[in-house]
């Protein structure tokens, strides 16, 4: 029954106090959003990255090389070993065209499918003997894109060569994912035979793409390819996607920081809408006291006020954080990362985020409203 | 005289600390007996300690010496919660001004001290409310809020607040302080009606000396020493309520009250014994008021 005569006071207070329970609400259901919103989009983006990283490599081992010193052989026997689907020996070296920097890599044309490439102009090569060259969208784009059979100038500069030479423009294909436009790499293909020709290392590659049959296997493979060839330099799948989540958590620990630094201005705020509210009523407490009520009925009577905040402010901030994670896509987007990041609600932020809310309401509440519940009856009436 | 003290201040000083070495000796050794169903007024001149002696006696402040009796029984050392049921059950307080809880209504105001206590359900507590706000005058103000009420309108409020619990003991700290005359006479009216047909004991603290008309003693403090002095002849006072009227609620009141100790002795919730001598108390003043009904108090 007093629960009832409290509830009753505590919505009859917020009611005449309007502005002020609405910027404490507002306060409490920002922080939440926050909370919800970047917990929603990171899950969102952690996932999208864990299936890019399959995606753009293709390959889930690596053997890299500095200098262009793996003869072409080693990739047959590599091919050969238990579990390994196909391996491809290719030389992956830096190059220009124009002052644009690009990744050039030389492919035989019957291992294109390795790459899957995805078309959007022209075709792929297929005679390893002519000059002929595929870049990706973003190098044509920036090249003004010429017209299909246009000459592209190619320049190597790679350890002591120095090389120059004329390809004909036979393809362009769709750029990698996320994880290429992240880092701004961009590629042209052309027959590895002519880019073994212009660097005058006939019959050697420095870099094997390799697939697994089975992704469990990769490190078995690795292993056997460790103890046929001691010296190899592995790059596994598992250690770029571990790599790349190592700089999320960073990222999301950053993020979690801009929360907390809400929740702490949330806090403020509950505290300081409770020091006003109780300022305002010290001498109601006083005479409260002197009619009878005993300490725990006050703080009742002004703990429900926060608590009843902290739960709307709690749904408030689930529903914007929720609805503000589709505009942070949105953002994400704008600025450059063309990738299709999939919003799904994570219950487990929701949760946090609402118990977070009455948690830190309580929390900051407490501490004014205790200090005013211990003041003697007749301190209370006094003043003014 | 064979009268019962009710409150009983024994010896009390209180001393007020300003700083470190600064005292201020607000009472000296007061010793002040109260009897039931008397009306004291204490007057005295600003910084005297006659509010600070009204809030030793209501439990609001703690005497640096001495002891508090109340019924015999020494409160003067019982815990805040101890006391806080003390406050609830045995004493109401009506303060200079701005008494009312604001952000309830006039009715919910006398409602608060009784959900406090718990001893009714609510529906009972809402009636008894409105039939205490009825007695001070109030009956068509049961939803205004403090702020639509004026001064006098308040004190009348706070008043029936004061009598939600059928506390022995008011006590009043400049009850007509802000208040303009009518309703200073009202509210003179009422504490005289509820001193003779309930008993009430009532203390008052005030400037005024209208109040002490209605007085039974009164006591001049100064310098927080007590002198007390003869009763003051009585005057006529304007009728401004219908007499007949709140004595006739009255007797509803305390019938109602009778038939609320069965329902609650039948649920075992209070034991016989105690029972039997509320009934008894009451059934005494149904008489009582019913006697002064059947001759007309109007005459005289």
């Amino acid at each position: 029954m007093f629960l009832y005569f409290a509830i009753k006071m505590a919505f009859r207070n917020m009611w005449i106090r309007k502005m002020r329970t609405f910027l404490t609400i507002l306060a409490i259901s920002w922080s939440v959003a926050t909370l919800v919103a970047l917990t929603t989009l990171g899950v969102g983006i952690r996932n999208r990255i864990a299936d890019e990283i399959g995606r753009v490599l293709r390959s889930d081992i690596i053997i890299s090389e500095e200098s262009i010193a793996i003869p072409s052989q080693v990739t047959g026997i590599i091919g050969s070993i238990p579990h390994v689907d196909s391996a491809v020996g290719t030389i992956f070296v830096p190059a220009k065209i124009g002052k644009r920097s690009i990744n050039i890599i030389g492919i035989p044309s019957s291992q294109l499918d390795f790459f899957e490439l995805k078309m959007i102009k022209g075709d792929i090569f297929n005679n390893d003997e002519e000059n002929e060259i595929l870049l990706d969208e973003n190098v044509y784009r920036s090249l003004g894109s010429p017209s299909i059979g246009s000459n592209i100038r190619v320049t190597i500069s790679y350890g002591g060569f120095y090389e120059e030479a004329t390809f004909r423009l036979k393809g362009v294909f769709k750029s990698g994912g996320f994880f290429l436009s992240l880092t701004g790499i961009n590629f042209a293909i052309v027959p590895l035979s002519r880019l073994q020709d212009m660097l005058d290392r006939k019959g050697f590659v420095n870099y094997i793409f390799i697939k697994t049959d089975d992704k469990k296997m990769i490190e078995e493979v690795s292993h056997s390819i460790k103890s046929i060839f001691p010296k190899a330099s592995l790059i596994k799948e598992t250690d770029i996607a571990s790599a790349v989540t190592r700089v999320l958590d960073i990222v999301h620990g950053m993020l979690m920081a801009i929360t907390l630094i809400g929740l702490l201005v949330a806090a403020m705020g509950v505290m300081n809408t409770v020091m006003m509210s109780i300022r305002e009523r010290i001498r109601e407490i006083g005479i409260m006291k002197a009619l009878g009520a005993r300490g725990g009925d006050i703080f009742m009577i002004f703990i429900i006020e926060i608590v009843f905040m902290g739960i709307i402010g709690g749904l408030l901030g689930i529903f914007f954080g929720y609805i503000g994670s589709f505009a942070l896509k949105d953002l994400v987007i704008r600025l450059g990362l063309t990738f299709n990041i999939v919003i799904e609600p994570q219950i487990d932020s929701f949760i946090e985020g609402f118990l977070i809310a009455i948690f830190v309401s309580i929390l900051s509440a407490s501490y004014p409203i205790l200090k005013a519940v211990r003041i003697r009856p007749l301190e209370a009436i006094r003043f003014e | 005289m064979n009268r019962r003290v009710i409150l009983e201040a024994e010896n009390i000083s209180k001393i007020y600390e300003i700083g470190k070495y600064v005292e201020v000796r607000a009472l000296k050794n007061v010793n002040l007996k109260i009897y039931e169903g008397e009306i004291i007024i204490i007057m005295g001149p600003s910084g005297s300690g006659k509010s600070t002696l009204l809030n030793i006696l209501g439990t609001l402040d703690k005497p640096t010496n001495g002891k508090i009796y109340l019924n015999n029984r020494d409160i003067t050392n019982l815990s805040e919660r101890e006391l806080a049921s003390v406050r609830l059950n045995e004493m109401g307080f009506v303060f200079q001004a701005y008494n009312l809880i604001s952000t309830l209504t006039a009715l919910e105001n006398v409602m608060f001290p009784m959900v406090l206590a718990k001893k009714y359900t609510l529906k009972e507590i809402r009636e008894r409310a409105a039939e205490l706000l009825e007695l001070v005058g109030l009956g068509e103000r049961l939803n205004h809020r403090p702020i639509q009420l004026s001064g006098g309108q308040q004190q009348r409020v706070a008043i029936a607040r004061a009598l939600a619990n059928d506390p022995s003991i008011i006590l009043m700290d400049e009850p007509t302080g802000n208040v303009d005359v009518n309703s200073s006479a009202i509210i003179l009216k009422i504490i005289k009606m509820l001193n003779k047909f309930f008993g009430t004991t009532f203390i008052i603290v005030t400037h005024n000396p209208e109040i002490a008309v209605i007085s039974d003693r009164i006591i001049y403090i100064r310098d927080g020493k007590l002198y007390e002095t003869k009763k003051i002849p009585k005057i006529n006072l304007n009728r401004k309520i219908d007499e007949k009227k709140i004595l006739r609620l009255q007797i509803s009141l305390l019938k109602n009250e009778l038939k609320r100790l069965k329902y609650l002795v039948d649920r075992n919730e209070i034991d016989t014994d105690t029972y039997l001598t509320i009934v008894e108390k009451t059934r005494l003043r149904i008489e009582r008021i019913e006697k002064i009904l059947s001759s007309d108090i109007h005459e005289k």
